[in-house]
């Protein structure tokens, strides 16, 4: 199994680089940069070639971007944020732990919703409980995100003051004390809950027809001509081989929760690297954006190949290729 | 001249492995095998899953590649054309499969699966000449013309390869692969589709390659036939010489392991069981060679070939 | 002979679109202890039907089941469910026609062994353990440690049966039931499966009931034979009896359908129409009478009765009397 996990990280290092030259040059091709967009329309035209020349932007455009992977693959040095003047990697070090609490803590709720309201479902098909949780799903995945997200923030922020309406902690709070993680956690569960709404329907119905299929099962049918009981049949077979391949779609899940904390960032206006991203994006401050998108797809990669390895790993059939 | 003669048929698979995905060796699905077929005869397929013998079908059918080897079909070698879509082989060529029901298009009616064949390859028809075709095809396979404007899902299973065959006749092929073409089918059911696909051969002159499992059903059916075992034949000749004077022991494995339905036989069959299975225990050697591959066939009669060292 | 299981007048009906249809339809055969007793008929004829409602493992919400099923004089209808639940791989072990799918492939063999153990036998983990290779090694096995801790799909088709055939012995019970076990599986390994149900069973002297649609495996099997159509038994002998001197028409149709009996022309005998599907299944008279039209209806019973040819040999109908084929 560890060849093939090499094998896949091996072809993994041509699709970075395709995607870096993609990322690079797209950027370029939008119009503006980071320096038109800094200083304004009726800057003068030597101090924005100075500017230009101290970015290097007014190098020839390979050229920018041999320094820029080279500056990556010599110093891990991303470049400077033309907008903060900071290093990349400082910029992105200070979102990235906010984005990953909040990625971590979306996943645990989308799990913890999805796996036992899908079981339920599947269980006592045709039941009242059963179709409660359908029409759930029907509510949760006509509401689009951004609609969920505002009236959370309206009901729960504004009206009933329940939940932060920005920000990612209190200020005023000492860093390290008990008080600064609870009040961290109370910044996260909206936009968590929000971004976990869409994914625990992709779970619910998943899970929901697997159960019932695997309750008709042949080797279902042969635990019950051992005489096993009904409760252990579904601990032992149904759920375990239900689950199994939805925990396995966990990786996926990373890749899809980092795009979608974009919004839900953004509508929180919590501090992550996705509020950063599209913010980088309108400013035109190319090399945080395009660091930005590289580690996206960095993680998707790796997502969907721990999936498959954890996938491996509990169902004995699967051999990753 | 042999309608179809297939010489030193091979079709590997390559295994790849490594971290580079590199081929390190192949699974011989067919490994070396040839015979030659006559127009209106049918050769029977025999062996037990993964014996190669749907993967020989599948060869002259243009399914899957061919590693090596030469087809010639009415005296010409079409080894490269059998993969053309065009190619007068194609025509004269058709297959009926075991699970039909996969194989009929369920969102069409009986009438456009049927025509399909002409449609593609035929001549140009009007579409009363069109239907007309369709009711005298459904007719050779005792169905009525009523049956044109059903779906699939409203047939039997026996109705169903039916249908199939007279699918696989539209264009007057000379030759049908079947692949286990009753073995899904229930016994009464299964007594039909081969009494159709006896008359129809007796009517049209077709040859059949009839790939199966079951001995008792290639015995009723074919005048010649092959047995196959690790992707080469262990056994080639007339039905009725290798019933009577089987040589080869996988052969006598296989008849002694067929259910007999005289109950009074029981004991004699148990006892010849597990004499052929003490012998084949005893004297696997002479049957195979050291990394278990099956010999070269070596005549014993014009009618009977038995792989020996 | 001493009766191991009495079924009277079982009917099994399923619910198809709120109408409940009987699969089995008023079935009554007993079982003696010691006995291979084959159920043969055609697929949708409620062999398996039968099969499923002796231990209760057809779906509830579905299926309707009457009458009485009796092992050793206890009616297994009237059980709670934890009491079906030792009957069930206790008494009762079960066999299934494809051995991959009844194996869950997430388990591996020991665990599936042990678990009926768990349910039937007081045995510590490690008896447990010592137990289950010893059956793997009782159903030929080659190596049993190997197969203990290998998963269904790293097993050939065989092997699994045996594996399936090692769970359901597991408890020793004294009724197998074995719902088309070879179908799936070669015919070299077929006979391997069947020489090996043969041995078990009489080593343990237990009985067997043998569904399958293949009459060479009853010829080869069974002591006792019932020939199902249409939820009805038409047809129950000894084997010899039955391949002797068939009596109703259907069971001497399917004989003569088959393609390896001895005969002179090409042409095989084949039953005219089709099994009917449940909902449109003949509840009156003989059921068979559509499939053998140029018998006219005065052969026919209007309720049809069993009929005695010889002991122990009764046909339904009268309709046996007068048929020939048509040809």
């Amino acid at each position: 199994m560890w060849k093939t996990v090499v094998r896949r990280l091996l072809i993994f290092i041509p699709q970075i680089i395709v995607v870096s030259i993609i990322v690079f040059f797209a950027a370029q091709a939008m119009p503006g940069d980071a320096i038109s967009g800094l200083i304004g329309e009726q800057a003068d035209a030597a101090e924005v070639a100075h500017l230009r020349a101290i970015h290097g932007l007014d190098r020839p455009i390979h050229e920018q971007y041999l320094r820029w992977v080279g500056g990556i693959l010599t110093e891990f040095d991303f470049g400077m944020s033309i907008a903060h003047s900071r290093p990349v990697t400082d910029l992105i070090g200070d979102r990235a732990g906010n984005t990953f609490r909040l990625s971590l803590l979306t996943l645990v709720f989308t799990y913890a919703i999805g796996v036992p309201l899908g079981v339920t479902a599947g269980r006592r098909r045709g039941t009242i409980l059963d179709k409660i949780i359908v029409t759930y799903t029907f509510f949760a995945i006509a509401m689009p995100t951004l609609i969920f997200a505002l009236i959370n923030l309206f009901i729960f922020g504004f009206q009933l003051e329940l939940i932060p309406i920005r920000g990612s902690v209190s200020v005023e709070i000492t860093p390290g004390t008990f008080e600064h993680v609870l009040s961290r956690l109370h910044h996260l569960v909206a936009p968590a809950l929000t971004g976990a709404l869409l994914g625990t329907v992709a779970i619910i119905n998943f899970l929901r027809s697997e159960v019932i299929e695997t309750q008709n099962s042949d080797y279902v049918t042969t635990a019950r001509s051992k005489g096993v009981p009904t409760r252990v049949i579904y601990r032992r077979h149904i759920l375990r081989n239900s689950v199994i391949p939805v925990v396995g779609g966990f990786g996926m899940a990373i890749a899809f929760l980092l795009s979608g904390t974009i919004f839900i960032e953004r509508v929180f206006s919590y501090p992550g690297m996705g509020d950063l991203f599209i913010s980088s994006i309108i400013n035109r401050d190319f090399p945080v954006a395009n660091t930005l998108i590289l580690m996206f797809a960095f993680f998707g990669v790796v997502g969907t190949l721990l999936g498959d390895i954890f996938l491996a790993m509990v169902d004995p059939r699967i051999r990753i290729r | 001249m042999p309608l179809l003669e297939v010489k030193n048929l091979k079709v590997h698979y390559p295994i790849r492995g490594g971290i580079l995905g590199r081929i390190q060796s192949y699974v011989k699905a067919v490994d070396d095998v040839s015979f030659s077929m006559d127009s209106g005869e049918t050769l029977g397929l025999i062996g037990e899953s993964g014996s190669g013998k749907s993967t020989t079908g599948k060869a002259i059918l243009g399914l899957t590649h061919i590693t090596d080897g030469q087809i010639f079909f009415d005296g010409k070698d079409i080894t490269n054309s059998v993969k053309k879509n065009r190619s007068p082989y194609r025509k004269s060529v058709q297959m009926i499969f075991q699970d039909v029901y996969s194989s009929l298009n369920p969102r069409k009616r009986v009438l456009d699966i049927i025509a399909e064949p002409i449609r593609n390859f035929g001549e140009k028809m009007t579409k009363a000449e069109e239907e007309k075709a369709v009711d005298e095809l459904l007719a050779i396979v005792g169905m009525s013309p009523s049956v044109k404007i059903k779906y699939p899902f409203e047939f039997s299973g026996g109705q169903r390869q039916r249908i199939g065959l007279a699918r696989a006749i539209a264009l007057k092929p000379k030759l049908i692969v079947a692949d286990e073409p009753v073995s899904a089918l229930d016994l009464s059911i299964q007594a039909q589709v081969l009494n159709y696909l006896v008359e129809i051969q007796e009517e049209l002159n077709l040859a059949y390659l009839f790939v199966s499992h079951d001995l008792g059903v290639v015995k009723h059916m074919c005048k010649n036939l092959a047995i196959m075992h690790n992707a080469r034949f262990v056994e080639y000749g007339s039905s009725d010489e290798i019933y009577n004077n089987p040589t080869h022991i996988y052969t006598r494995r296989l008849i002694t392991a067929i259910p007999d339905i005289d109950p009074e036989k029981r004991a004699e069959n148990a006892k010849r069981r597990s004499d052929v299975a003490d012998e084949y225990a005893a004297q696997r050697s002479n049957y195979y060679a050291e990394d278990g591959k099956v010999y070269d066939l070596k005549q014993l009669n014009p009618d009977h070939y038995v792989a020996m060292p | 002979m001493d009766k191991l299981l009495e079924i009277k007048n079982l009917t099994t009906s399923f619910r198809i679109r709120g109408q409940y249809y009987a699969a089995v339809d008023g079935v009554d055969l007993h079982i003696n202890k010691n006995e291979i007793f084959a159920v043969v008929g055609e697929s949708g004829c409620g062999k398996s039907a039968m099969a499923v409602s002796i231990v209760g493992l057809h779906n509830p919400v579905f299926t309707r089941i009457s009458g009485e099923i009796l092992l050793n004089g206890r009616d297994l209808l009237t059980l709670k469910e934890n009491e079906l639940n030792k009957v069930r791989g206790g008494n009762i072990g079960m066999i299934f026609q494809d051995p991959l799918s009844a194996l869950n492939p997430l388990m591996k063999i020991g665990a599936q062994i042990e678990e009926s153990l768990t349910y039937h036998t007081i045995l510590t983990k490690k008896e447990k353990k010592e137990k289950a290779l010893e059956l793997l090694m009782d159903v030929g096995i080659v190596d049993p440690p190997r197969t203990y801790d290998s998963y269904p799909h790293e097993l050939s088709g065989g092997m699994r049966q045996r594996v399936m055939i090692a769970i359901a012995i597991s408890a020793k019970p004294e009724l197998l039931i074995a719902d088309e076990p070879t179908t799936a599986l070669d015919v070299t390994i077929q006979a391997q499966i069947l020489d090996l149900l043969k041995k078990l069973q009489k080593e343990s002297q237990s009985s067997i009931i043998m569904i399958t649609h293949d009459l060479g495996v009853v010829a080869e099997m069974a002591d006792r034979v019932a020939v199902m159509y249409a939820g009805q038994i038409v047809e129950i002998a000894t084997v010899h009896q039955l391949f002797q001197n068939p009596q109703h028409p259907y069971t001497r149709s399917l004989l003569s359908a088959m393609p390896n009996a001895e005969r002179k022309t090409k042409k095989l005998h084949y039953i005219e129409g089709i099994v009917p599907p449940l909902q449109d299944m003949l509840r009156t008279g003989c059921r068979f009478s559509p499939r053998i039209p140029w018998i006219g209806d005065e052969h026919h019973e209007e309720t049809p009765e069993y009929h005695e040819i010889s002991p122990g040999h009764m046909v339904l109908c009268s309709c046996y009397r007068d048929f020939k084929f048509n040809s």
